[in-house]
């Protein structure tokens, strides 16, 4: 059985040992790191598509479905209806002259436009790694 | 329970505030450094720890609630994560080598030290309670270093009070048994 007198002399013995100082620097490095998360978590995030991007897809999508639906009322295969064409093996294919007869000018605004919120994409990408 | 300066810091580092929580943690930092020593046997370890938790500290500073003490929550932090952090080192050997090493090169300073019986016998101690089991370990710095009432040691290691009681006594007789073999004997007898 242990004693009160043997209890404090254990506590003032482990007291003894005292306390060890922290390392000199280590709390300003911690302080320095977690202002740094702060000031990275503060900043305002760069959006990869912004949301204008989404509505020139939205109204060309919309634009291409009804060009197609009063336009176009037959189906038309394009490139595939003149794969009769192709005559394989004996390549008389005029490259130039099928993609152009296919073409329309609203094929032509939609290439452009995909075009240039592409580049608004990659540009907004790597402007967010930096 | 605390200061009103350290309410004040408290509150300020729960909105954010860097600068208030440096000077809350430099109040804590030596106890949890101490801890970190007492718990981990390799100093630059330690200090990782201590890093570490100082950094939970501010990360989970919004979690904690004025109705214990905010040492208590700060050495539940630091039990928490020295458990996390000698888990992981037990699954590194080469910690394990390190440790030989360090205990040989204690030896050795300690029998260099022998004519400074002070410095010996703070050694000799320190030594005894990294021989005890980690949470023996922790219930010796929680009860009898800081003096944590064994209700708020409870609550951090999650046991009962009876638990903790008999978890001291075990850990008490088995320090008294490792210091038996050292001149810090008769101190306790």
């Amino acid at each position: 059985m242990i004693t009160d007198q043997q209890e404090n002399a254990f506590k003032e013995l482990v007291k003894s040992i005292g306390y060890e100082s922290a390392p000199d620097g280590m709390l300003s490095s911690v302080l320095n790191q977690l202002e740094e998360e702060k000031s990275i978590s503060s900043k305002p995030s760069v959006v990869i598509i912004p949301r204008w991007a989404w509505v020139i897809v939205a109204v060309l999508l919309i634009a291409f479905i009804a060009y197609n639906f009063f336009y176009c009322p037959t189906i038309d295969l394009g490139i595939i209806s003149q794969l009769d064409s192709l005559q394989i093996p004996h390549y008389e294919l005029q490259i130039p002259k099928l993609f152009l007869d296919s073409i329309n000018p609203m094929i032509v605004v939609t290439i452009i436009l995909a075009v240039f919120i592409q580049l608004v994409l990659i540009k907004n990408y790597y402007e967010r790694s930096l | 329970m605390q200061s009103d300066q350290e309410t004040k810091w408290i509150l300020a580092s729960q909105k954010g505030d860097v600068k208030a929580f440096g000077l809350l943690a430099s109040k804590y930092q030596d106890t949890i450094y101490t801890l970190c020593r007492r718990m981990l046997k390799n100093n630059a370890d330690a200090q990782d720890l201590c890093q570490d938790i100082l950094i939970k500290m501010f990360k989970n500073i919004s979690q904690y609630q004025n109705h214990s003490p905010f040492g208590a929550w700060v050495y539940r932090i630091g039990y928490n994560e020295s458990i996390n952090k000698l888990r992981k080192l037990k699954r590194s050997s080469e910690h394990m080598e390190a440790l030989v090493n360090e205990r040989e090169h204690w030896v050795e300073t300690s029998n260099a030290l022998k004519t400074l019986e002070k410095i010996e016998k703070k050694k000799v101690l320190i030594d005894a309670i990294h021989q005890l089991q980690e949470s023996d370990r922790f219930l010796i710095m929680a009860y009898y270093f800081e003096e944590l009432p064994i209700k708020e040691i409870s609550a951090i290691i999650d046991l009962t009070e009876s638990n903790i009681k008999i978890k001291l006594h075990r850990s008490r007789k088995q320090l008294h048994g490792i210091l038996s073999a050292s001149s810090i004997k008769e101190n306790l007898i």
